[in-house]
């Protein structure tokens, strides 16, 4: 089409809408006088623009804004809306171009200060490790694959990889904490709706209130402290005075989560469910339920607050309960199953949880952070579902430890 | 937390209605930009109406028309950051909704094109009448006419027309949701109003016959 065409089109559209000129006008109707057809279609496009604004308005339903929330929860809870999908690909794109740029020209200026101020003490990337602020003092034990600094100056000031950060439950504070404000129960499975329905119907069956919170980037910047605006970006229609307290909690609980544990963008996307006041034993028998005796689910509970990184969990499915590496509790509870259960220090096996007699099975697990929490307390639990369409393993027991991870030598001991 | 009702900003309203409407929209999804999780939800009920009655109009099915609003709040949501403030917010929304309702008319098969001469006298036909009982059918019958026309129209004609005659955008408006020149989105508005008028004519005929 030629830009005269459009420029005739333009103005006809124009007079249509009473806004040429009278200059314009004239000259338009001018030739409409000698064109009987295109006045007569003129003549219908007015008219028909003036009975379309006269189509009457209609109001949208009633329960279209409890829907759209119901709509949100149901996304997430199913990853069935795109909701986890990046909000926007080109700006998300930007950002990690961004990101890694900055973390790679960040890598190789410290190794380039390293390498060049401090030449005749090269330090090994264990030292190195410790000089990051991002990691601990400590230097791993197990570390297999030792590189040398030249050669791989990136790994220096690398995170440890999400995963193994998450199964370690991220906090890396050595000393005795208080009782758990929350814990973090993650969940790898082949079928995340599956798993999210079976955590649904736990929590439902056992009356916890719990919500579906969506992903971090889909409400904001990452710049911004996480907290969790989605069903409470409805919050004052829930509960005008709830809102606000359910809030805070959950800004202290998943800024917490996150800022210990979520090193990823990945999973920062991931939206999760919070449960809240859940016992220790309720939270460690969901642990139980949502695992799968043919591995294609994988569930681990972890206490970011008093978690060591070589100690993964609180407690793993009984299921797939493989030995941690490192001691046996230095005290077995005794107790009954639920007293039991609730009684224990953060870091306890689920096969002793379900061993009747309350005594430990052979299984051991880590048991190191002191434990103030009592057996009628209630912690919030963050439920973080993972597909990971090929789980045949639990990553709560890596084989390596990443060059930076700091692994600590010895648990804490109450 | 925000109050209720989402105008607590301290800015003295202003003297235009429509301009103080878009003013506390804007500070709404500021605030929710910021982490206000009750000024989203009332963003919400200050456009699901509008948005609703124009997403109705494009699509002239209310259940569509309710998903689609649900939809684009949710896209909205989801892109909270990225709007920077160079439109207003229900443009924005407007902007979201548009796109949802062309992106999905796109998985269908486009209508057909139609001639540019068809029969005339359909001004008379539209033409409003007083409001006897005969009449009010007539013209109900002339709104269903109209929506069904509308339905039948390329998805892209149909929302450019809405933008105009129904949201009532101007051109400028119009050409920033659209992203096109101005003189582009006039040329197509034109194209939108001839293909449903063509619409028409055909609906009428065939009501006629």
């Amino acid at each position: 089409m030629s830009s005269n065409t459009e420029n005739t089109e333009a103005k006809l559209a124009a007079y249509v809408d009473g806004q040429l000129d009278p200059d314009q006008r004239a000259q338009i109707e001018q030739y409409l006088r000698a064109n009987p057809d295109h006045q007569r279609l003129l003549a219908d496009m007015i008219a028909q623009r003036q009975a379309v604004r006269d189509l009457p308005r209609e109001k949208a339903p009633a329960d279209i804004y409890d829907a759209m929330q119901a709509q949100l929860e149901r996304s997430i809870l199913l990853d069935d809306s795109g909701l986890n999908a990046p909000p926007s690909v080109r700006h998300s794109r930007r950002s990690q171009a961004f990101a890694i740029a900055a973390i790679a020209l960040l890598a190789i200026g410290l190794a380039a200060v390293l390498y060049f101020a401090l030449p005749s003490t090269r330090p090994n990337p264990v030292e190195i490790a410790a000089t990051s602020p991002a990691t601990t003092t400590r230097a791993p034990e197990s570390t297999t694959n030792v590189t040398p600094l030249e050669s791989a100056p990136i790994t220096v000031a690398s995170a440890p990889p999400i995963a193994t950060t998450i199964a370690l439950g991220g906090q890396l504070s050595p000393t005795q904490q208080p009782a758990p404000d929350h814990l973090v129960l993650l969940v790898s499975t082949n079928n995340p709706s599956q798993a999210n329905r079976q955590v649904a119907a736990y929590l439902e069956a056992n009356n916890i209130q719990w919500e579906t919170i969506p992903s971090r980037q889909a409400f904001g910047s990452a710049k911004r402290e996480l907290d969790t605006r989605s069903i409470e970006t409805f919050g004052d229609k829930i509960d005008e005075n709830a809102a606000p307290l359910i809030r805070n909690a959950d800004q202290k609980v998943t800024s917490s989560f996150f800022k210990t544990a979520d090193l990823s963008k990945d999973r920062a996307r991931q939206p999760f469910i919070l449960a809240r006041r859940m016992s220790r034993e309720q939270a460690i028998e969901l642990t139980d339920t949502l695992s799968t005796d043919h591995g294609s689910q994988h569930a681990r509970l972890v206490d970011p607050a008093t978690t060591q990184p070589d100690q993964p969990v609180v407690a793993t499915a009984r299921p797939l309960g493989l030995p941690a590496p490192t001691t046996q509790p230095e005290e077995e509870p005794a107790a009954t199953n639920k007293s039991f259960a609730a009684a224990l220090p953060p870091l306890i096996p689920t096969t002793q949880l379900n061993d009747e007699s309350g005594t430990p099975t052979t299984t051991p697990t880590t048991t190191t952070a002191p434990v103030t929490t009592q057996p009628d307390q209630t912690v919030d639990v963050v439920i973080l579902v993972e597909n990971q369409p090929s789980t045949t393993t639990p990553a709560t027991a890596p084989t390596t430890v990443p060059t930076t991870a700091p692994a600590a030598t010895e648990p804490a001991q109450p | 937390m925000s109050s209720a009702s989402g105008t607590d900003s301290g800015a003295t309203p202003p003297a235009d209605a429509g301009a103080y409407a878009a003013s506390r929209q804007a500070d709404l999804l500021r605030r929710a930009q910021q982490g206000d999780r009750s000024a989203f939800g009332h963003l919400v009920l200050a456009c699901q109406d509008r948005l609703y009655n124009a997403l109705l109009r494009m699509c002239n099915n209310p259940d569509d028309a309710r998903e689609l609003t649900q939809e684009t709040f949710m896209r909205a949501l989801q892109k909270l950051d990225t709007f920077r403030g160079d439109a207003q917010p229900y443009t924005w929304l407007f902007r979201i909704a548009t796109n949802l309702v062309i992106t999905e008319a796109r998985k269908t098969t486009r209508r057909r094109t139609t001639s540019f001469d068809q029969a005339t006298g359909l001004a008379e036909r539209l033409r409003s009448h007083d409001d006897s009982p005969a009449e009010s059918a007539q013209r109900r019958q002339r709104n269903e006419q109209i929506l069904a026309g509308l339905c039948r129209i390329d998805a892209e004609y149909r929302a450019i027309l809405v933008m105009r005659d129904v949201e009532d955008f101007d051109y400028q408006q119009m050409a920033d949701i659209l992203a096109l020149p101005l003189g582009t989105v006039k040329s197509r508005l034109f194209r939108a109003r001839k293909a449903l008028r063509d619409e028409l004519h055909e609906l009428i005929n065939q009501s006629e016959r």
